[in-house]
């Protein structure tokens, strides 16, 4: 099977090209970061991958579970497995986390052919995971990110990662605005979700956050394309001259 | 004198009599206001109005001899004067300035530019008597200082045509010096051609003996500006009407107003804002404060046209009311024929806040002192964009006003 | 995708409008048309006194000067009086049935297949409900049991007879018959409705509720409701309606009376599902009702919510007059049009008393072809020292076809009164639609999640049963507009 196979993906928004060529290759079980300068094209690539529709692909394949990608929708894509870590998350007042997130949770399990949870089983499983996770039960009574602290939101999309069960998890630049506590909160939740089952695209711009996670791959994205890729080394190297000698 | 006879005595010596469409229009409008055929119940227009003053004054006009002394020219400023509605023909590089004649009226629009059913426009129809063209040419950046002088005993009913061309960046600063017992009613057009940028502050503050009815329309092309800032420290009555239409992309009005009332002194406001294209920006933010038996009130519009996408409305109305017999009255409607948009309007009406004037006072500010520090921060935010001048000329009205609170 | 849209299609039209149906059943009716023979024919069958008659033609005169309001924004069809008819009722009627055995099984089975149970035994816990069939009040379940606290809960015909002083000094005591030209029709023409009477320092202990159902063609309902609450008690009422799936319009124009004495409060709620005609605009129920409130004593509380889904034409203001010192007024509101609805429908808070307060909370949400309009009026008269009103109205778009309005009078003649009123317009975020879909959801899904999130201030203020109903009909109004 085809884990995950990006080949020569151009991509533009409002008529501006973002990705060139772009290629990219995801076994199952591998952690891969990106790192890159600002307007590199990271986010897009993370919004191309959960099928953000402001984007226009102009040519290239994804190939996703043996599956081509653009034959899905965003919701098709989620149910597949492909869960998007937003950088910034959306405030949904009024919409609370338990309808919304059962309802995502039972979407996902009906594409795999499983039973879907009740009310009350999903509050039991809403609960546990919350606890595993230090999310106490008032955080859950509030509306989707609204007045959340930029931490908290990081952590509710972890909650939601955990409890949906993806096989590939992107995190787009997850460590920004974060304080050291708050990403070692956000990075443990990533680790004790990882196993040979499942696969991370970490996007960043930093290093610091791959202190914390070791990725298997690490790739320097520049003008929209990798331009280097390597082990967790590379990461190091652009800490210390930074972007400019790729 | 009533309605009736005004008319009847005054319509032969009108200037702009000898057009014969003119005065079939003029006497058509009469008929319908004596006759009182017009809807009073829902009519904006009517609001605060004193209509008998508006129905039986003493029509009084007449050309002078002594010609307005017109344009001063300093490094890009001009002063226009008008006189009893009359200005100097003149034209340079960056300006030109004429009186209107019969023949500059386009038929069609002296027809169907009422669908307010705004008597005060009927009024003015009438009995029009005065106007002129402002053109500022094309690349032109300029100050203007427009002075309406109004003789004793002036009833002036002027349309005004402005037009700024392409590119240019204009400042506007109007005053109005009205001896006594004037009426002003006015209608200025201001056509904003691509990328121009109008400042336009006006500045209202007269006895109490006269009335000013202020009115105007603003139309924006692409990419222009048209910003208008309103200051009422009348002692006689102010209508502000001002409607601006954003007919080009990208296009920005403002329409802002302040007014301090006292006494038993009424002010009526109203702005209205049309979306017709796209990307388009506007605000309406009226702010006033009322004083001893004053009432006001404040109807404002935002219109956002089908195609209109991506318009961002915004609508503020605040009110202080000072005693318990003043009254404010206020109107933010928003109609929306687009979904995407982003409009919004809010709106409060009540005493100065008695927390901030308890807590200035546990600071050792005097009363007086601390209610003006209140007051003034209340329209702190429309003055932003003004000149030293200017904002020293509103402080030291401000000051006035508040003395006699 | 095909087949996914033919599914949601199907899934639509059923789902759509489930109450269309009409109920085969003989009527008793006058002859069509407006006159005093139609108002002697109604005030004849409900044998009703010499006072009441009286009430009605004088009504009738007034309505006969009046002229239809115009100020609202909607585009009313002519509405042809002459070609109403004023009464129907279930053959068989002219007594009311003593008990349940005696009501034909048809129309039994009507309101089961409405979801309002009638049989005392079916009965959830905690809701009694009167039906009001076409013109006639069908039977008022619980009855008996708030019999021994008191509380009268009965049709207005029958309350004319039974309780004719509380009857005689209230109705027409907050919308007088000449207030409007719909008023003097309703005071002269209306058939049924309820009446609830809470005594003093009583709480009603399980919500009483209303059922109204247009069923025959041609036919206008007019029911009147008063609602008062004595000195110290409160009640909670709650309204439904449907009507049958039909071409031609019909009109609807009720009107309610509450009264809160001292220390009383009256919560009234209501899901209004008339059937709104069909994705063209055909057919639908003209819905021109009055509902007023007014806060008599001093600490009375009145508190409107409603969600309005159904109708063709929708010009509705349920309003409060804080007379009583301390009094409050609430207005809650969702209001969704579809396809070519009309909606002109708010509120009016008018304080007079000393210390009133009120709070307005609304949302409306246009889609199709529709237009929603938010009219609003908030007064402090001169009396009216220290009052507050916080009004919030919030519209949402989804496509470009449809408009939302606001239009609030905003009137101070008190300096120590405070008015804050915020509003906003926008279309649906599409960054939580984003969001929701990237977590699975479809985008229909989404759309109904966010905008029962932004529904939700109001649908929180609803009775526990009623809110989840409501809920389920919100998603139901958005249905095949999506996408």
């Amino acid at each position: 099977m085809i884990f995950l196979n990006i080949n020569n993906l151009n991509v533009t928004i409002d008529g501006k090209q973002i990705l060139r060529d772009f290629n990219l290759n995801i076994n199952l079980g591998e952690v891969h970061a990106i790192m890159g300068p600002n307007g590199s094209g990271k986010s897009t690539l993370a919004n191309v991958l959960a099928g953000n529709e402001d984007y226009e692909v102009k040519s290239g394949k994804i190939i996703f579970k043996d599956q081509n990608l653009f034959d899905l929708n965003i919701e098709e894509r989620a149910q597949l497995g492909i869960f998007l870590a937003f950088q910034y998350p959306v405030e949904i007042p009024g919409v609370n986390i338990t309808p919304f997130l059962q309802a995502s949770l039972n979407s996902r399990l009906k594409n795999q052919n499983k039973e879907e949870v009740d009310n009350l089983d999903f509050a039991k499983i809403l609960r546990s995971k919350a606890q595993e996770l230090g999310i106490n039960s008032e955080m859950l009574k509030r509306s989707i990110n609204t007045g959340f602290s930029g931490g908290e939101k990081k952590r509710y999309e972890i909650l939601q990662m955990s409890i949906l069960n993806p096989e590939f998890a992107i995190f787009d630049e997850t460590d920004s605005g974060l304080d050291v506590d708050a990403l070692r909160i956000v990075t443990e939740g990533i680790n004790k979700f990882k196993t040979n089952n499942n696969s991370f695209l970490i996007i960043t711009h930093y290093q610091k956050l791959l202190d914390y996670i070791k990725p298997d791959f690490v790739h320097v994205m520049r003008d929209g394309s990798i331009v280097k890729s390597g082990d967790i080394s590379l990461a190091s190297e652009i800490e210390e001259s930074g972007y400019k000698n790729f | 004198m009533t309605l009736q006879d005004n008319f009847e005595n005054h319509s032969k010596q009108y200037i702009f009599c000898d057009d014969e469409f003119l005065s079939k229009e003029r006497e058509k409008i009469f008929i319908k206001i004596n006759s009182n055929n017009f809807e009073k119940k829902n009519n904006e227009s009517l609001k605060n109005l004193p209509f008998s003053d508006l129905n039986s004054f003493n029509y009084f006009f007449h050309v002078l001899d002594d010609k307005p002394k017109s344009i001063i020219k300093e490094k890009n400023v001009y002063q226009v004067d008008i006189v009893n509605g009359r200005s100097e023909n003149y034209e340079d590089e960056n300006i030109k300035i004429r009186n209107i004649f019969s023949k500059d009226f386009d038929k069609k629009k002296y027809v169907k530019d009422n669908k307010d059913n705004d008597i005060v426009m009927d009024f003015n129809k009438i009995f029009l008597n005065s106007g002129f063209f402002l053109t500022v040419k094309a690349e032109a950046q300029i100050k203007i200082h427009l002075n309406h002088n109004t003789k004793k005993n002036f009833t002036i009913f002027q349309q005004n045509f402005f037009n700024f061309q392409k590119n240019s960046k204009v400042k506007i600063e109007e005053n109005f010096n009205l001896t006594e017992n004037t009426i002003n009613n006015i209608k200025s057009d201001f056509k904003a051609d691509e990328y121009s940028s109008i400042e336009h502050n006006i500045f209202q503050k007269f006895t109490s003996s006269n009335k000013l009815f202020l009115t105007s329309n603003a139309t924006c092309q692409k990419n222009s500006s048209f910003k208008q800032f309103s200051f009422n420290f009348s002692d006689g009555f102010v209508r502000n009407f001002h409607y601006a239409k954003l007919n080009g992309v990208f296009a920005k009005a403002v329409l802002k107003g302040c007014f301090f009332l006292k006494d038993n002194n009424a002010c009526s406001n109203k702005t209205f804002v049309s979306h017709n294209a796209e990307n388009c920006e506007s605000n309406q933010t009226y702010k006033g404060i009322l004083n001893d038996i004053s009432k006001a009130n404040y109807f404002s519009n935002t219109f956002v046209a089908e195609n209109a996408q991506k318009t961002e409305g915004y609508q503020l109305s605040k009110g202080i009311l000072l005693t318990d017999t003043c009254a404010f009255f206020s109107k933010p409607e928003l109609r929306i024929f687009a979904d995407d948009v982003k409009c919004s309007h809010g709106s409060t009406i009540g005493p100065v806040d008695e927390s901030a004037l308890y807590y200035l006072r546990s600071r050792g500010i005097d009363k007086k002192q601390a209610m003006k520090m209140i007051i003034a921060s209340f329209i702190e935010d429309e003055l932003e964009n003004l000149d030293e001048d200017n904002i020293n000329k509103i402080n030291n009205n401000l000051s006035n006003y508040l003395n006699s609170v | 995708m095909k087949s996914e849209t033919t599914e949601t299609l199907d899934k639509y039209a059923i789902d759509k409008y489930k109450y269309g149906f009409v109920t085969d059943i003989e009527a008793d009716r006058p002859k069509k048309g407006l006159n005093e023979e139609t108002i002697k024919f109604i005030s004849k069958k409900k044998d009703e006194p010499e006072w009441m008659l009286l009430w009605r033609l004088n009504s009738f005169k007034k309505w006969l000067k009046m002229s239809q309001p115009e100020w609202a924004n909607l585009k009313i069809p002519d509405i042809d009086f002459q070609d109403i008819y004023y009464y129907s009722a279930p053959k068989g009627f002219e007594k009311k049935p003593k008990d349940l055995s005696e009501v034909d099984p048809k129309l039994i089975e009507t309101y089961n297949k409405l979801g309002i149970p009638l049989q005392e035994q079916k009965v959830l816990a905690g809701v009694a409900v009167d039906a009001v069939f076409d013109s006639v009040s069908v039977a008022t379940t619980y009855k008996g049991e708030l019999e021994k606290l008191g509380i009268v809960f009965c049709s207005i015909s029958e309350a004319v007879k039974s309780h004719p002083d509380l009857v005689k000094k209230y109705l027409g005591s907050v919308i007088p018959p000449g207030d409007h030209s719909y008023s003097a029709l309703n005071s002269a023409v209306f058939t049924d409705g309820s009446f609830v009477y809470i005594p003093e320092n009583t709480k009603c202990p399980i919500e009483l509720s209303t059922y109204f159902r247009i069923n025959a063609e041609e036919t206008g309902q007019f029911e009147r409701t008063l609602i008062i609450a004595d000195r110290g008690s409160y009640v909670s009422y709650l309204e439904g309606c449907t009507a049958p799936q039909r071409d031609s319009n019909q009109l609807h124009a009720a009107n309610v009376e509450l009264i809160a004495l001292d220390d009383a409060e009256i919560k009234y709620s209501t899901v209004q599902n008339w059937y709104p005609g069909d994705e063209d605009g055909k057919g639908g129920i003209y819905n021109f009702v009055t509902k007023r409130g007014l806060c008599k004593g001093k600490n009375s509380k009145i508190s409107w919510t409603q969600v309005e889904t159904g109708s063709a034409i929708t010009w509705k203001y349920p309003s409060c007059i804080l007379k009583g010192d301390n009094s409050i007024g609430e207005f809650y509101s969702v209001a969704i049009t579809n396809n070519y609805q009309q909606a002109d429908t708010g509120t009016k808070m008018t304080h007079i008393g000393r210390n009133t307060r009120s709070k307005i909370i609304s949302k409306g949400i246009s889609l199709g072809n529709s237009q929603n309009t938010y009219r609003g009026n908030v007064s402090f008269l001169r009396k009216s020292a220290k009052a507050r009103n916080y009004t919030q109205c919030d519209s949402l778009l989804v496509g470009n076809k449809c408009g939302a309005h606001t239009i609030p009078y905003i009137d101070s003649k008190n300096n120590t009164a405070v008015v804050e009123h915020e509003a906003s317009t926008s279309k649906i975020n599409e960054d939580q639609l984003y969001y929701c879909r990237q977590r699975g959801l479809s985008h229909e899904e989404a759309v109904s999640l966010i905008v029962n999130g932004f529904c939700k201030q109001v649908l929180q203020e609803l009775p526990m049963e009623f809110a989840v109903e409501a809920q389920k009909l919100v998603s139901i109004s958005l249905e095949g507009s999506v996408g």
